[in-house]
């Protein structure tokens, strides 16, 4: 805490008192109420495409994995190398600056759901494909020896029972894709991250601000996570597996 | 080589297992050396002998589970080592039964028996779920369809997992160590299903531990050691009156 005034040209911003103390003006989320309301539609919507489209990536190539299928295999094995061992923001980059040199120009939008997409995909290929494996060869060799061929025994055996226990690892990338949708303030994408460090460079509340929108991620995330106790709740099997 | 159905004069009656000069091996280690082996059509056929022998990869390979190394696996005639062979067909008519069950956790008792019927055979679901309510209540378990499996005991899976392989209308049953894996009060039920099976007239390979089970139901004991067939004949005469060393030396450690 300060004890001396504050002179005019100091280096704290705008709402600090002469004595350090900070004034704050929470009205400056109402008066951009319908800005912020915009952003985080935006962020919601490349999440959810992401957090999506990475459950459907991770499913597919995580079974084509689990199933040890040839040459399938080896590709997705690149993915997930590629993906997991790369920054997510150079990805970011790589997509919206270098592929129109190729004659392949995306929107902010796509990007963003895009780059979570494969971002969040590669993270569940890994999730599904051990949840997968981690179901008991007696479970696959009974449906075998029913004679259900190999596919129909996946799917009858290690999907209902393998995404059960990818459930907790899958809800953790879902909740990081979310989160990672705030890397879009790289190429100006204008969602909720974006949206906030350009309304804080007009109106100085720098506090009121990113604590609002640090609350709203807060607030969504631990919906998030509710969600996934609930399903895990609804689908859990009676006596274990 | 007594076979529980009456063998018609003239002609051999075709077996319902053959096993022809069966090899298997993991890598460098050979687990069966050469078996042969026939079973008739109503059979019991109990497989005994020391663990590593040989007993429980001789059982999954009448189904091809394993991969045979040489040799050939007839069922009903059909060489399923042939090229060209779905196994996934011929599997719908080997019923098996495991050690540790093997019942699907995530499915009720229920649906645990109509799968197969339903999806593989197409059968309506009315029907086979009449088939399994049926079923069920011949195995005593009449008030569990509606249950789990890691709900019930040991015995009542083992129970369940049986009439799951007869909703297939199985020509023959393979069980592999089927009570082995349960507390010793609750064997007998598993042994019963067993029994009334047998006098039914199915054809059964049952690799047990099981001394009484052989004797009491089994058509022929057949000893299995070092991955060969050691010693084969009626069980009493095998369990009592052994021909061979080894086989002497076997009994004498589980019968003690």
């Amino acid at each position: 805490m300060l004890t001396e005034p504050v002179p005019a040209n100091s280096a704290l911003g705008p709402g600090f008192l002469a004595d350090g103390g900070y004034q704050f003006h929470w009205g400056v989320l109402g008066d951009h109420l319908s800005e912020l309301w915009d952003g985080l539609l935006r962020t919601l919507a490349i999440s959810a495409i992401g957090m999506a489209g990475s459950v459907v990536v991770g499913v597919l190539l995580g079974g084509a994995a689990a199933l040890r299928i040839p040459v399938l295999r080896t590709l997705i094995w690149l993915y997930v190398e590629i993906f997991r061992n790369t920054p997510l923001l150079v990805q970011i980059f790589f997509l919206y600056f270098a592929l129109p040199d190729i004659g392949i120009s995306l929107s902010g939008f796509t990007v963003g759901w895009l780059s979570l997409v494969l971002w969040g995909g590669a993270y569940n290929v890994e999730n599904f494909r051990a949840g997968f494996q981690s179901v008991d060869p007696a479970y696959v060799e009974g449906g075998r020896a029913l004679g259900f061929p190999r596919l129909a025994t996946f799917r009858l055996v290690n999907l209902p029972l393998g995404w059960r226990a990818a459930l907790p690892s899958v809800t953790n990338t879902l909740i990081s894709v979310f989160k990672n949708s705030s890397f879009m303030i790289a190429i100006s994408y204008p969602e909720l991250t974006e949206t906030t460090v350009n309304l804080v460079a007009v109106s100085f509340r720098v506090f009121e601000l990113f604590i609002a929108i640090g609350a709203v991620y807060l607030a969504l995330v631990w919906l998030m996570s509710l969600g996934a106790r609930l399903i895990e709740r609804r689908f859990a099997i009676p006596g274990g597996f | 080589m007594t076979g529980g159905a009456s063998p018609t004069a003239g002609a051999a009656p075709e077996p319902m297992v053959e096993l022809r000069g069966v090899h298997k091996s993991f890598g460098d280690h050979e687990v069966l050396k050469g078996i042969d082996l026939r079973i008739a059509r109503g059979e019991v056929v109990a497989i005994i002998g020391p663990s590593g022998g040989g007993k429980s990869t001789l059982l999954r390979c009448v189904n091809l589970l394993e991969s045979v190394t040489a040799g050939q696996v007839l069922l009903e005639g059909t060489d399923l080592t042939a090229k060209g062979v779905d196994l996934n067909l011929i599997r719908r008519r080997i019923g098996m039964v495991f050690q540790q069950f093997n019942l699907f956790p995530h499915l009720s008792v229920l649906q645990n028996l109509t799968l197969a019927p339903r999806k593989l055979l197409k059968r309506e679901r009315a029907a086979t779920e009449e088939r399994a309510h049926a079923l069920l209540a011949r195995v005593g378990l009449r008030d569990k369809a509606q249950g789990f499996p890691k709900q019930l005991s040991g015995g009542q899976q083992q129970r369940v997992a049986i009439a799951r392989a007869l909703m297939m209308d199985p020509h023959v049953m393979l069980f592999d160590e089927v009570t082995s894996a349960l507390d010793p009060e609750l064997v007998s039920e598993v042994l019963d299903v067993m029994r009334d099976l047998a006098e039914s007239g199915m054809t059964m390979l049952c690799v047990t531990h099981e001394m009484g089970f052989a004797r009491e139901l089994g058509d022929r004991l057949v000893f299995v050691d070092g991955g060969i067939i050691a010693e084969q004949g009626d069980p009493k005469q095998v369990l009592d009156h052994p021909e061979q060393d080894r086989t002497r030396q076997f009994l004498r450690k589980v019968l003690r």
